[in-house]
């Protein structure tokens, strides 16, 4: 059974807390200020914009259990520095004294970026070289550059209308004002360039400019989603979930690429998140069976760049990850398959844990059931007593 | 930053998820909050297994609905039909079925499913249950049996109780109508004409409330007068006469299925049903209509107590009517042109009806939350004493059904009274009597209480033939001459005699009951002195002239103690007892006695003090 509210409120509670939202945009937009600020760095400063997973809206709650585990956030500093005039090293290296006064003892080099580890969420501080005159008019735009997720942060419904997915509610209108003004200026055919310039970003350990397109990867995701009746995102979520809480060995693949690849395998049109989890399990299954068997890694392209996605993904780790895919698949469908509420609900709790609510009804919601199908109540009723209720009164 | 909607609560989101795989549910939206009326709700497709189609107006297999929840699962999920998919007309056990709001995606006619009906019940047991997994789930399948009920032609079976079409969803004036009308009224209807005038009249204190006061033929004469008390009908003569049209029909008038018509058009239309035109009974020569102020129609119809049942007394629903045309308006000067411009005005079919609320105030369809019964209901009881113990057993008598009575006393109320009486500070330096009898009056609307003011026996020759019309003499004065007075007095005829009366701090209650024409005062004395000589020993400290309670500081006179719950809990006693005396008088004089201790009040199996008492 497909069970379309047990995995709206699922879905509600994986996703990241109200406190670690507001910790991510408040941690986003101080940084932003303090840049905006800097009498150094204000200047180099063309654009700043959230990218990742959770502006895509397909990030999961970290680990609780885990301290260190904290919501990711990525900024992107579009600057105005010219790889001509500067190596990686030195562009990250033009920050350290901004991270240093304002994230004293917070801050960390990574490869491509600083990592900030504040209270409650991971900032990283990824840096841009300097983009083309057209590509910085469209960085600067207002709909780049707003903090909204693809999904209306606390927007309820989380999985619209089931039968009228047409007409949009008025309470969710704002959900799309974003995404109007991002694929207005992304469609605009004054900036066709811009599909042939990904962003430059520095990576330390190997001394070179590294290509990156998170605009498309954003664009991507939300015709994706819009292709998948609003299904979409939340499918990433859940395997998501799948991979990080249930399945946390091996550590890779992990992040992104598990995203992406979940995307080259979701079709199109899918109606509900169950059926678009099942198939996304399945899809990987056929398609990889030939690579896993091998031990090699596939390659799968990134949006709006060369490169692959699972180019840090080992062959071994790959099999590992596929044999896992296997057993999930066999379960999803098992679950999907099931004509009794009470089993499909267990199995889906196999798959996706506690939070996935459980199964409190009757003796079951199976339409062979007798008294024409109505469920008879074994829960606990008020005591009878008529038209009086408990049969107290004063 | 973006603005946070609201989330539906755990609860609500385990409701709803208990409707998964349910036949026959399928959940439309899930939870939305309406802004307009703070609530959340939720649209469900409702489908009937094996439609059989036996409603009239056609019931759709498919219908669509909002679940509307205010506080869940603390209060119930209601069932609207909603305004796109969902079912237009009213049918039993329905609200009236409006449009309502218009900024609400349901409509007005929510469904019954709480009531413990056998028809709903049969499928979805009467137990609602209170969680959060439960509740919307048990509405739900409430709302399919209905659903199947009522295309199946069994919503409503004979020999449930009968209910008038609901009207909450109309809407509903601020004034409101009273009558009264039973089984025997009932009969004094049948043979009436169908349309007439109606005299009205108002509370001093409620102008918005009318209360019918006759009901009168066209040329003025009286057909029914509803049987209020004395003292009820006086208040409401006194106000003036407010005049209006009543107007009886077969049957209550509805607009199929069982929808209270809306306007005039419908009314019109549900009366022609009938058989009878509806501006010929209600615009028929009244003159007194047209005087420029609005009156009140009052449209009547006989109903069953239960589906299926014969017809057993008469419902009025009264309409507060528009002004009436009185000039002619260009039309030339008749009788027929007023009522024809009316009809095509103020009358039209598209104006609203002003319904009124009208409720039957017949003594047993007030009591129906408990009343004494005959033959106590039926005897003229008169009350000597209005003390803390008379006044008691008066309220409990009158409130639960004895509404003849007469009450004599010759006190004066006073501060120290208010401790165990029932009558107010605002009664305070007046007649105890008087007062007593105008409480009681107020505390129902057939109460015909009288009052003597003075003592017993009276010297007024009109006093004395009251005192002789009762039927049950109640003495609760407690007083040492009033038995041998009782005795003296020729009651010309026989009655039953009652003389109660407490014991020290009210730990005993004395009942000294016998029948007859006159009262044995030799019996009353030998079967109470045994009693009296016992308390005097069991509490002579108490009693000593030093340690009594006194009316005051300073002042000498001793008073009687006994706490107000010792003299309800005797007083209720002392009914009860009246209950089974009227239904089996006693053959010979009998004095029953009970007795308070720390575990409660015991009735005594011997009428004489023994050792251990």
């Amino acid at each position: 059974m497909e069970l379309p509210t047990y995995f709206t409120d699922f879905l509600a509670d994986i996703r990241p807390t109200d406190d670690q939202e507001s910790a991510a945009q408040e941690g986003h937009k101080e940084l932003r200020e303090r840049l905006n600020k800097d009498d150094t760095l204000s200047p180099i400063i063309i654009s700043t914009f959230l990218q990742g997973s959770y502006r895509r809206s397909t990030a999961v709650q970290p680990d609780e259990d885990d301290d260190n585990d904290l919501l990711d956030v990525d900024t992107v500093v579009v600057t105005a520095m010219k790889e001509s005039e500067f190596t990686p090293a030195e562009a990250i290296g033009v920050f350290v004294p901004f991270v240093k006064q304002h994230y004293p003892d917070q801050w960390e080099l990574q490869g491509r970026s600083i990592g900030l580890h504040l209270d409650n969420v991971d900032l990283d501080l990824v840096i841009t070289s300097a983009p083309s005159e057209e590509q910085a008019g469209l960085l600067k735009s207002v709909g780049v550059q707003s903090d909204d997720q693809l999904e209306e942060a606390g927007a309820w419904p989380l999985v619209k209308s089931l039968v009228e997915l047409q007409s949009r509610d008025s309470s969710v209108r704002g959900l799309f004002t974003t995404r109007d003004l991002l694929e207005r200026a992304l469609k605009s055919n004054a900036q066709p360039q811009w599909k042939q310039e990904p962003l430059r970003i520095p990576d330390r350990d190997v001394q070179k400019w590294h290509d990156t397109d998170p605009l498309s990867q954003m664009k991507w995701t939300w015709e994706k989603n819009a292709q998948c009746n609003s299904h979409y995102i939340n499918v990433v979520k859940a395997l998501k979930w799948w991979r990080t809480m249930r399945q946390p060995e091996p550590k890779y693949p992990k992040g992104y690429p598990i995203e992406h690849l979940i995307g080259s395998c979701c079709p199109d049109n899918i109606t509900s998140v169950a059926s678009g989890v099942t198939l996304v399990l399945e899809t990987i299954v056929s398609r990889y069976k030939s690579y896993a068997d091998l031990k090699m890694t596939p390659y799968l392209k990134d949006h709006g760049v060369e490169q692959n996605v699972f180019g840090r993904v080992s062959g071994e780790d790959f099999a590992a990850f596929y044999a896992l895919v296997c057993s999930a698949a066999t379960l999803a469908r098992k679950a999907m398959n099931e004509t009794d509420t009470a089993e499909s609900v267990k199995l889906w709790r196999e798959l996706f844990g506690d939070p996935f609510p459980e199964y409190r009804g009757g003796n079951g919601g199976n339409s062979s059931s007798t008294k024409g199908g109505f469920t008879e109540r074994s829960g606990i009723s008020s005591p009878s007593g008529g038209r009086f209720g408990s049969g107290r009164f004063a | 930053m973006a603005q946070r909607s609201r989330f539906p609560s755990r609860a609500l989101r385990a409701g709803r998820r208990a409707l998964e795989g349910q036949p026959g549910v399928e959940l439309l939206h899930d939870w939305q909050w309406s802004s307009n009326v703070e609530r959340w709700f939720l649209t469900l497709r409702l489908t009937i297994a094996q439609p059989q189609g036996h409603a009239l107006p056609h019931l759709p297999p498919q219908t669509d609905w909002c679940v509307v929840v205010s506080d869940y699962p603390g209060s119930a999920p209601e069932f609207y039909p909603s305004k796109a998919g969902g079912i237009t007309a009213t049918f039993p056990h329905q609200s009236y079925n409006g449009e309502g709001r218009a900024d609400v995606p349901w409509r007005s006619g929510n469904l019954c499913l709480h009531r413990p009906l056998s028809t709903l019940g049969r499928v979805v047991g009467n137990d609602e249950p209170r969680d959060a997994d439960g509740r919307l789930l048990w509405r739900c399948q409430r709302a399919l049996a209905w659903l199947t009920a009522t295309d199946a032609g069994e919503l409503v079976l004979e020999g449930e109780p009968w209910e008038l079409p609901d009207m909450r969803g109309l809407p509903i004036s601020e004034y409101s109508f009273v009558f009264a009308e039973n089984g025997d009224s009932f009969t004094q209807w049948q043979s009436a004409p169908r349309s007439g005038i109606a005299e009205l009249g108002l509370w001093h204190t409620a102008p918005d409330r009318f209360f019918a006061r006759a009901f009168l033929t066209h040329k003025g004469d009286e057909i029914y007068k509803p049987a209020w008390g004395a003292k009820f009908r006086h208040e409401i003569e006194k106000t003036g006469t407010v005049c209006g049209v009543w107007l009886r029909l077969g049957n209550v008038p509805v607009v199929p299925p069982y929808g209270m018509p809306l306007n005039w058009g419908e009314l019109r239309e549900a009366v022609a049903a009938q058989g009878f035109d509806l501006y010929d009974l209600l615009l028929s020569g009244n003159p007194n209509l047209r005087d420029g102020r609005r009156h009140l129609a009052l449209v009547g119809f006989p109903i069953p107590q239960t589906i299926g049942g014969e017809s057993c007394r008469v419902h009025w629903q009264a309409i507060r009517l528009p002004v009436l045309s009185r000039k002619t308006n260009g039309f030339r000067p008749l009788p027929k042109s007023t009522s024809l411009y009316d009809r095509t005005h103020m009358l039209r079919s598209g104006a609203t009806l002003d319904w009124i609320e009208s409720t039957n105030w017949d003594a047993e369809q007030l009591a129906t939350r408990g009343r004494l019964s005959e033959p106590l209901t039926s005897h003229n009881v008169l009350l000597i004493g209005a003390g803390a113990l008379g006044s008691a057993v008066a309220e409990l008598l009158v409130r639960a059904g004895v509404h003849h009575l007469t009450v004599i006393d010759c006190d004066i109320f006073q501060a120290g009274n208010l401790v165990r009486h029932t009558l107010t500070l605002n009664e305070l330096d007046t007649l105890k009597a008087s007062a007593l009898a105008t409480r009681l009056n107020l505390s129902s609307p057939q109460a015909d209480v009288h009052s003597i003011a003075g003592p017993f026996p009276p010297s007024h020759e009109e006093a004395t033939c009251r005192l002789r019309e009762a039927t049950l003499v109640l003495d609760c004065t407690g007083d040492d001459d009033l038995p041998g007075e009782m005795a003296d007095f020729d009651w010309k005829g026989e009655k039953i005699f009652a003389s109660c009366s407490l014991g020290w701090g009210a730990k005993r209650l004395w009942l000294f009951a016998s029948q007859g024409k006159t009262f044995p005062v030799q019996a009353f004395y030998e079967s109470i002195t045994p009693w009296i000589i016992h308390e005097q020993e069991e509490f002579a400290e108490e009693m000593s002239l030093e340690t009594a309670p006194r009316e005051s500081i300073g002042c000498w006179h001793p008073v009687f103690p006994a706490r107000l719950d010792s003299i309800w809990l005797m007083a209720a006693l002392a009914v009860k007892q009246l209950d089974v005396l009227a239904h089996t008088p006693p053959p010979t004089p009998q004095l029953i006695v009970w007795e308070q201790n720390e575990t409660g009040v015991q009735r005594l199996d011997e009428s004489q003090p023994t050792a251990s008492t």
